[in-house]
């Protein structure tokens, strides 16, 4: 064979083994995120390159997945028309956020940068890591990867870069669990409308106050190792080390040297791009014995290092209200801040952004294309964070093209106030609720603005329909004595709560999704909203995006 | 330096890069200058010894050529009576055997040394009550690298081959990469004539060569390490294991060591077919051997050939056992005589392969047991065939050949007790399980799961045993890399892709795993 032949043949055996390498490894790295939703920063980096110019955001925020869940741009530029984007992620390690800035930078030039600041506190964790890197391309992850190799000895450096260069390295017994999703690689471009923001709509209360925590955080700081005995049952007390001897105090507010370092990596990396680094902290508690909890004393460590670093540092927790409630303003109990919360948050960004940093409206062709996707599902947010009865019957009424079934089960009438029924007949229901007894069933169903069927009696209620789609229906009602029991069953499957009170099933005609599913427990004093299975956000942005590329002119 | 790390890939890389730009006369300094990077990559202060052993083969390989030269020299030139004449050479030769025995004495000295060494200081150590601390260093490869020189030496005494001139090509073939970690134990005759004939780059060659590495790859990443998972966690505790497990931890080692080490055979014969020298075979399809003997024909060949080139056969043929075998045919044939005789030389082959592998009471039963295997297979030779006969027996049916391949298997199996129970108590354990409590239901109830491998890794495991034995079936009627070959450019990719993604993809590797060493680099 011509020697010209064989090199063309290795060449072509080479391109051929790297597509399919490239393939094989994409199929067998997870999908971190929901599909067509992974907002790594792979795809945050190219949204950027969308942009008509480079000044166009004017901010950035990096750090962690409360910042992530907390601050939304969409609203920002709502509010302010200033185009900011948020980079952060889970557990996001301070290094990996200073290499994330460094990609941006090539591409945008903010003003301000805001870092949050709970990982300063944090040693090495490689899974965030791969939060980052596994989905961005060979090509834009190297300062990622190399930011990933440093936090490992010398000799396991090499290792550890290839294991972020080359996701395969650490997926590949992902061979067993791959599942058609996987699969789905040449999926359409990805649609970033929240510029970053993940919107999170479950209400959890949070278990502890922020006294309580601090509380909790000044015993730890303080706290003296002792021990017990009985000695031939004599007690004897041993006191041991005074806090703070040999590190051993059990809330440990140090901060490693190596973080403080990236910190002023950090800030001369801003200041050389012409922008100011801001150090933020988003309001979250927790238990002190978690890394989720903020206790003064951490606050105050931060403040102490922002003023030898001369960086600014706002303390959304304890230096500024920003009004958050955490009984519903969180997502998971304290942790990470809810749709709600988040609103909280971002307004008092918006504000900051107008009025201490001055910056000032600018049109970006790019937000305003995604405003109509970001307000349609902040719209179905607003309904599926609202807690009370009256208030979610005012915000329903304002949607067309869905049905709406309603489905008493057990007693829904002991304390369900006049207001509320009024609220019921404002709604269209023709239901006198002062004649019912607290053992009677009552079940509804209204479509497209009008009830197509609204009954209430002593006994059990059945009743079969179908939508105009052609969909059929079974809802089910039944008080108590009767059998206490809802059902509302939309195309075979059953989507009632079956809670004590008024289940209540939105169901979207066009897109064929179930948008809320809610009961509130009008038995009770209590009548705060409930949902045991939350809005499938995701399914419903997808459906969004779908529309939005099929007609091409936004929702 | 492992054979599947990145680092001796990137090292093979700039071998490649600097081979294809030295004119072929010098191809072989290069192979040994970065066959001492890679020994030296494993630890410099083993330089010394493999060094060492090398001046002093030179020396005595010199020495000894030198003497016979000189013998020659007088044979030829004087006119000697064949009494005289026996008489000078039984001279020469006794001053050749000085010098053989001066630089065994030097080479497996220091080889018994690294081997039993802390053994022995610590048998000192409880016999005398001292406290006498050692640190030995083992070379690497050092059984390897001794054992050719021995043989090469021994060679140089029998006037069989002539000894280099060069010591550089002579250290080459001690420490010729690919081959000084794991065998095949080199014969020096064989390789050392390649070192002045290479050619590079051959496409031909890079192809089969690179296929053959891949599928020792495969056989070492994919089948042997995944295997070793589910053999070491069963062997971990021999008290908590059913007899049932045993049988499949005893299969799936056996297969184990096999893609261990012929995976590292194929990787490093693969790999030094690239680059123009042939090394020699040391495993034959094993475990489609009918009988024991057959079984050590195919298995480590090259360790058997040594044994029975310069063990075997010098016992066999020693004037001591000629005396014994002459008084042996007063009392039986002179066939049973010979037989009988062959006894004491097969004992001392099997347990210097016993305690090659380690020194240790597990080692010397290990050699005992192949001694008692090897033997009656030999004694009763002859009568298996009548026996068949009389009974009916289709000796050469496809039922009957199965039958004794996985009698071969089995008994090849049992043997490996000695090697993963590490002590008489488990090994006792693990037989009285076998035999016991063979609680078969645990091979359904999910049992086998909890040992390293989940469900899918089981199957996988099974099916990748099934597929080492096709392929080696197959093999054995035709060469599968030349029908290959042969195939149009379409299957050709189609293998090589799916050879190497089965790696990647199936392969134990990543941050998780560390990537094992090969099982009988330790030897």
């Amino acid at each position: 064979m011509k020697k010209r032949h064989i090199w063309l043949r290795v060449v072509v055996f080479c391109l051929w083994g790297g597509v399919l390498f490239a393939v094989v490894q994409e199929v067998l790295t997870p999908d971190w995120r929901y599909p067509k939703m992974d907002f790594g920063p792979e795809y945050m980096l190219r949204e950027f390159e969308t942009l008509d110019s480079k000044d166009d955001i004017q901010a950035l925020f990096v750090g962690v997945s409360t910042s992530e869940f907390s601050i939304d741009p969409m609203r920002i530029y709502e509010d302010a028309g200033v185009a900011t984007f948020n980079l952060s992620s889970p557990n996001q390690p301070i290094n990996a956020s200073s290499a994330l800035l460094k990609l941006a930078f090539e591409k945008v030039k903010p003003k301000y940068v805001f870092y949050e600041v709970s990982t300063l506190f944090t040693g090495f964790d490689a899974a965030p890591y791969h939060w980052l890197f596994d989905s961005m391309t060979l090509a834009s992850k190297a300062p990622l990867a190399s930011a990933y190799a440093q936090n490992y000895p010398k000799e396991k450096r090499v290792d550890a870069f290839i294991d972020a260069y080359f996701p395969i390295y650490q997926y590949h017994e992902r061979w067993k669990e791959l599942s058609k999703v996987d699969f789905q690689i040449l999926q359409e471009e990805k649609n970033l409308y929240r510029k970053g923001n993940y919107s999170g709509i479950k209400v959890e209360a949070a278990t502890v106050t922020v006294d309580l925590m601090n509380e909790i955080a000044d015993a730890n700081y303080n706290n003296t190792l002792w021990k017990n005995e009985y000695i031939k049952g004599t007690l004897q007390t041993v006191i041991g080390e005074s806090p703070g001897a040999n590190g051993k105090r059990l809330l440990n507010t140090d901060v490693p040297e190596r973080n403080i370092d990236t910190l002023l990596e950090m800030k001369t990396l801003c200041e050389e791009n012409g922008a100011e680094l801001i150090l933020m902290k988003i309001p979250q508690i927790n238990y002190p014995q978690y890394d989720s909890s903020w206790p003064r004393l951490c606050s105050d460590r931060v403040k102490a290092i922002a003023e030898e670093c001369g960086i600014r540092y706002l303390d959304l927790l304890y230096d500024f209200d920003c009004a958050i409630d955490f009984g519903t303003d969180t997502n998971d109990g304290g942790t990470h801040l809810n749709y709600l919360g988040s609103i909280r948050i971002t307004s008092f960004f918006t504000t900051y952004l107008q009025n201490i940093l001055s910056c000032s409206p600018a049109y970006c062709e790019d937000y305003d294309e995604d405003l109509p996707i970001f307000d349609a599902v902040c719209r179905l947010e607003d309904l599926s964070t609202t807690l009370d009865l009256i208030p979610y019957l005012e915000e329903l009424s304002g949607w067309e093209d869905v049905t709406v079934f309603f489905s008493a089960s057990d007693d829904m009438m002991l304390n369900l106030s006049p207001e509320s029924r009024q609220a019921l007949n404002d709604f269209g229901l023709q239901t006198d609720f002062d004649t019912l007894s607290y053992n009677d069933s009552f079940l509804a169903i209204k479509e497209n603005g009008q009830v197509v069927y609204e009954a209430s009696s002593n006994q059990r209620l059945v009743y079969n329909g179908q939508m105009r789609n052609g969909i059929p229906y079974t809802v089910t009602s039944c008080g108590w004595r009767l059998g206490s029991e809802s059902k509302i069953i939309i195309n075979g499957s059953n989507y009632s709560q079956n809670s004590r009170g008024i289940n209540i099933v939105v169901y979207d005609n066009v897109s064929g999704l179930v948008l809320d599913r809610v009961s509130f427990d009008t038995y009770a004093g209590n009548q705060r909203a409930e949902r045991t299975v939350y809005t499938d956000l995701r399914e419903y942005e997808e459906y969004l995006m779908r529309l939005d590329a099929e007609n091409g002119i936004g929702v | 330096m492992s054979y599947i790390s990145l680092v001796f890939l990137v090292f093979l890389v700039c071998l490649l890069a600097v081979y294809v730009l030295t004119p072929n006369k010098y191809k072989w300094v290069v192979l040994l200058v970065f066959s001492l990077i890679f020994y030296a990559s494993n630890g410099l202060d083993k330089m010394a010894f493999v060094l060492s052993t090398s001046v002093v083969v030179y020396a005595a390989s010199r020495r000894m050529q030198n003497i016979w030269r000189e013998y020659d020299k007088l044979a030829k030139n004087r006119k000697y009576t064949p009494e005289e004449k026996k008489q000078v050479k039984q001279q020469y030769t006794a001053k050749s055997k000085r010098v053989l025995v001066l630089a065994l004495l030097v080479s497996v000295g220091i080889l018994c040394w690294c081997k039993v060494g802390i053994k022995a200081v610590g048998l000192f150590n409880s016999l005398t009550g001292n406290s006498l601390a050692l640190k030995i260093i083992v070379p690497l490869g050092i059984s390897y690298y001794t054992f050719s020189s021995v043989g090469y030496l021994v060679d140089i005494h029998w006037r069989a081959v002539e000894a280099e001139k060069n010591y550089a090509k002579l250290l080459l073939c001690m420490i010729y990469f690919p081959q000084v970690v794991e065998g095949p134990i080199p014969r020096y005759e064989r390789l050392l004539p390649q070192f002045d004939k290479l050619t590079f780059p051959d496409y031909d060659r890079f192809c089969k060569g690179a296929q053959l590495a891949l599928w020792g790859l495969f056989k070492k990443m994919v089948v042997a390490d995944r295997l070793g998972i589910f053999v070491n966690a069963v062997f971990a505790d021999v008290n908590a294991v059913g007899g049932s497990v045993f049988v499949i931890g005893l299969i799936f080692a056996e297969f184990q060591f096999y893609a261990d080490f012929s995976g590292c055979m194929d990787i490093i014969t693969g790999i030094s077919d690239v680059l123009g020298v042939k090394l020699d075979k040391n495993f034959d399809r094993p475990f489609l051997s009918r009988t024991i003997p057959e079984f050590w024909r195919r298995w480590h060949m090259s360790l058997f050939n040594w044994l029975k080139d310069y063990i075997y056969m010098p016992l066999l043929t020693s004037h001591g056992l000629g005396k014994v075998r002459k008084k042996l045919r007063k009392h039986c044939s002179a066939e049973m005589a010979k037989k009988l005789m062959a006894i004491i030389p097969t004992a001392c082959v099997f347990l210097i392969i016993g305690l090659w592998h380690n020194v240790g009471i597990m080692y010397v039963i290990h050699g005992l047991y192949w001694t008692v295997l090897f033997t009656l297979s030999s004694l009763f030779e002859n009568k298996i065939p009548a026996l068949s006969e009389r009974l009916h027996i289709h000796t050469d049916s496809f039922g009957f050949r199965c039958f004794q391949s996985v009698r071969t298997f089995a008994l090849v199996a049992v043997c490996n007790i000695t090697v993963l129970t590490k002590s008489m108590g488990n090994m006792f354990t693990v037989c009285k399980s076998m035999l016991t409590s063979i609680r078969p239901w645990l091979l359904l109830d999910g049992t086998l799961y909890t040992y390293g491998l989940d469900r899918a890794n089981c199957v996988l495991s099974v099916i990748l045993v099934v597929f080492l034995l096709a392929v080696d079936i197959v093999q054995e009627r035709c060469v599968i890399r030349d029908r290959i070959a042969r195939c149009n450019i379409f299957v050709r990719w189609t293998v090589y892709f799916a050879g190497i993604f089965a790696v990647l993809i199936f392969g134990i590797y990543g941050p998780g795993y560390n990537a094992a060493a090969f099982i009988y680099q330790q030897f």
